[in-house]
């Protein structure tokens, strides 16, 4: 079982504390430090899960007591969106967690370290739960693709500025919308990136419905839009079938 | 990549938790792994001489960067090196000696892929400052610090939005709570900042632009003068509104004596330093008048501060508590004190079914204190304001109160109220930083860099830092971000958040993290 962790410099204080109040807590994790939790970044996310993450644990900290006044906040709304894509990408959201700890709340964050390995240890190592590995590196893949797609990044960054400061009417929008649109964002990258991870040699529509295990109409659908978007086109006909490909930089 | 050196400390019970041999056989075969060395602790003066004169990139497995940073950063000397918390992270929570060694090993790879990917050390920014100050607000906070700043020898430029020194202290009558005379101290300052001759006076003067520079700011005022500053001091104090207390105490030491009973009148939203100052002036009253009537009325949702209610009986000043349907009427506008002229207040007290009326006396309106300071300058400043026109103190975790940004400074008033003494000893402690500030070597600052082609100019950027470092540009190929170095605290969130990852860390880059997230995962 292994475990990564991300903490930001102030937790990181707490995680030092712990080690010199000597308490001890499951050898499974480690601890990137970065200087605010802000800087997550869901590619990283991703990026630990091909590394075999079978869990990602944050400790940051606590809510309107970020050192660099808003850093939390934005962290765990990323957090939270990187839990929903698990979810669509079929993987348990629980592999993901966080805790708000106090430079000095050495016993709060050794407890939560402690029940977040049990609990990865309860859910199970990520390979064993997916019946073949190829499939899980089909969706890191997609998964990575989705991190680093440009409407996603844009729309999980403005998250906050948008809900909360109000936009440049000084309309402020409902957070919950806000949330079914980034799901529905989410869930729309995350079926494209699978069709161009399947379409990286030529392939109809219903041979990528086939691998991805989405309808064939989505895929079409999906199909057109990237065209659109230029991200993929049509390649040749065979067998009275139009093949795709993906169009990459260059 | 040139080839790295690690030393591993024994101390600290290293040793024992960790199989350290079994360390140095792994890392001897790493290609990137020039030696390995274990000392027995690196802290000690064998280690010292150990390491005197070796060059090359170099990796310590020892303790906590926080505790120990010091002494690593000497060993190093020079060369470029990585420390690897051992200790704290490892040693010291696992019990277990092969999960620790598996541990240990993982930390080290990952400080490994740190070390490989770190960028040269070019993308510091060097601040070398300009002894020179800009004050702004020549109230006593102002007039303190610029007089500390020019006995150091600074040179001072200090601006006035009215055309008479002096601020707040010119209005009121004595210190609260020293009770010193206002004017006098007022003199004492003045008078020494005479004397001195590297200080500029601009009265009726504004601040209007202010742009970065490499040796501070470039400051433009609104009498046409442009001058390159290395500090600012924000001394803009406190205005009274919807009140006349300080109207009031400047008549009392305009007029001096005056006759009838006396009426503050609360309002609800009352900041309690005004309270404070208030009992203050009743009480000095009370000396003057040992037998008029004195009444503090008193909303029922004001809390009075501590202590007030003891200090009012003990001489005899009333506290009337209860809502006032309609206020305090009979009297508009600013109260007069001179005796000849009668004033009717009338009160209407429902709830008790008494009240004061037919009095001769003066009627002082306690109301709100806010920030004096425009709001068109704050942000010229970037410097955040509350709802009450305060500065908000940013960052107040890292960098000391004073400090908004690096060579931004707001003293006294402009961040709350305070009583005097506690306004001029601010002045001089941010006078003694700004000295400080100069004297200390120049500095290099560390910040997020963009790349010019990958930006696309949305502006996400700029909206998101909670300082202002990313400021939007127009260019000839469009919106550009620029990042200001003196603003930025490097925390990532920009970073993190940028849609076409056109921002980069110098010190950990995401070229590092995900070198960091590889190595663990292969270890």
């Amino acid at each position: 079982m292994k475990i990564l962790g991300f903490t930001c410099d102030w937790a990181g204080f707490a995680l030092d504390y712990a080690g010199m109040q000597r308490m001890s807590y499951s050898a499974d994790i480690t601890f990137i430090n970065l200087r605010c939790s802000a800087r997550f970044d869901m590619t990283d996310g991703v990026q630990a899960l091909a590394n075999g993450a079978d869990g990602i644990f944050f400790a940051l900290c606590p809510l309107g007591d970020c050192h660099y006044e808003s850093g939390n906040h934005h962290a765990v709304s990323r957090i939270n969106h990187f839990k929903e894509l698990l979810q669509i990408a079929g993987l348990n959201p629980e592999r993901i967690g966080f805790a708000h700890a106090d430079t000095t709340d050495a016993v709060g964050l050794k407890n939560e370290i402690e029940s977040f390995c049990s609990k990865i240890k309860e859910i199970g190592d990520l390979p064993s739960q997916v019946s073949d590995r190829p499939e899980l590196v089909l969706r890191v893949a997609a998964m990575k693709r989705v991190a680093s797609s440009e409407p996603v990044r844009w729309t999980l960054s403005k998250e906050l500025e948008l809900v909360r400061k109000g936009n440049v009417f000084d309309e402020k929008l409902d957070p919950q919308d806000y949330d079914t649109m980034i799901k529905h964002i989410l869930r729309e990258e995350y079926e494209k990136g699978l069709i161009l991870e399947n379409l990286k040699e030529p392939c109809s529509a219903v041979e990528v419905a086939q691998a991805t295990g989405l309808g064939a109409h989505r895929v079409f659908e999906l199909i057109v839009e990237l065209e659109r978007e230029t991200r993929a086109s049509f390649d040749r006909i065979e067998h009275e079938r139009p093949l795709y490909v993906e169009v990459t930089d260059g | 990549m040139e080839k790295v050196k690690i030393f591993l400390c024994q101390g600290c019970e290293l040793g024992q938790k960790i199989d350290l041999e079994k360390l140095k056989k792994h890392f001897n075969s790493v290609s990137q792994v020039e030696s390995i060395e274990i000392l027995s602790a690196l802290c000690d003066g064998a280690a010292r001489e150990r390491l005197a004169g070796v060059q090359g990139t170099l990796l310590f497995g020892a303790c906590d960067e926080r505790t120990h940073g010091v002494i690593f950063r000497e060993l190093a000397g020079s060369n470029p090196h990585q420390l690897v918390n051992l200790r704290e992270r490892c040693a010291w929570v696992h019990d277990d000696q092969t999960e620790a060694t598996a541990k240990a090993q993982r930390l080290l790879s990952m400080g490994l892929a740190e070390l490989s990917t770190r960028p040269p050390d070019q993308a510091e920014w060097e601040l070398d400052l300009l002894h020179r100050v800009l004050v702004i607000g020549a109230g006593p906070a102002g007039l303190a610090c610029v007089r500390a700043l020019a006995e150091q020898g600074c040179d001072v430029t200090i601006i006035e939005k009215t055309n008479r020194l002096g601020g707040t202290l010119r209005r009121t009558r004595t210190v609260w709570p020293s009770g010193e005379d206002s004017e006098k101290l007022l003199h004492r300052l003045y008078n020494e900042l005479q004397d001195e001759l590297h200080v500029t006076v601009y009265q009726q003067t504004e601040l209007v632009e202010l742009t970065e520079s490499l040796h501070g700011y470039r400051v433009k005022l609104s009498n046409d003068v442009e001058e390159e500053v290395g500090a600012i001091v924000v001394a803009t104090g406190i205005r009274e509104v919807g009140g006349n207390l300080f109207e009031f105490e400047y008549r009392w030491r305009d007029r001096g004596n005056f006759r009838g009973p006396m009426a503050f009148e609360v309002k609800e939203n009352v900041h309690p330093f005004l309270l404070e100052t208030a009992l203050w002036d009743a009480v000095m009253l009370r000396h003057e008048k040992p037998e008029e009537r004195i009444v503090f009325f008193v909303p029922e949702s004001v809390v009075l501060p501590e202590g007030f209610k003891e200090s009012a009986e003990k001489h005899n000043i009333e506290i009337i508590r209860g809502s006032i349907p309609g206020g305090v009427t009979g009297v508009t506008g600013v109260m007069s004190l001179r005796p000849e002229r009668k004033l009717r207040v009338i009160v209407k007290m429902p709830r008790r079914g008494t009240g004061v009326t037919g009095w001769g006396g003066a009627i002082v309106k306690l109301g709100k204190l806010v920030g004096s300071l425009p709001e068109e300058i704050a942000q010229l400043l970037r410097i955040p304001m509350d709802t009450d026109g305060y500065l908000v103190q940013r960052r107040f975790r890292i960098r000391s109160r004073d400090v908004v940004h690096p060579g931004i400074f707001v003293v006294g008033g402009a961040h709350a109220p305070m009583p005097m003494e506690e306004t001029i000893n601010h002045a001089f402690v941010v006078a003694a930083r700004i000295k400080a500030m100069f004297d200390a070597k120049s500095k290099r600052l560390p910040a997020a860099q963009i790349d010019e082609e990958a930006c696309i100019g949305c502006g996400y950027c700029a909206a998101v830092c909670p300082y202002g470092a990313p400021i939007l540009e127009r260019t000839d190929t469009g919106h550009k971000a620029r990042i200001s170095p003196r603003f930025c605290t490097l925390c990532g969130l920009c970073i993190a958040g940028c849609p076409v990852f056109a921002i980069f860390d110098p010190i950990k880059s995401s070229e590092t993290i995900r070198a960091q997230i590889e190595s663990w995962g292969n270890s």
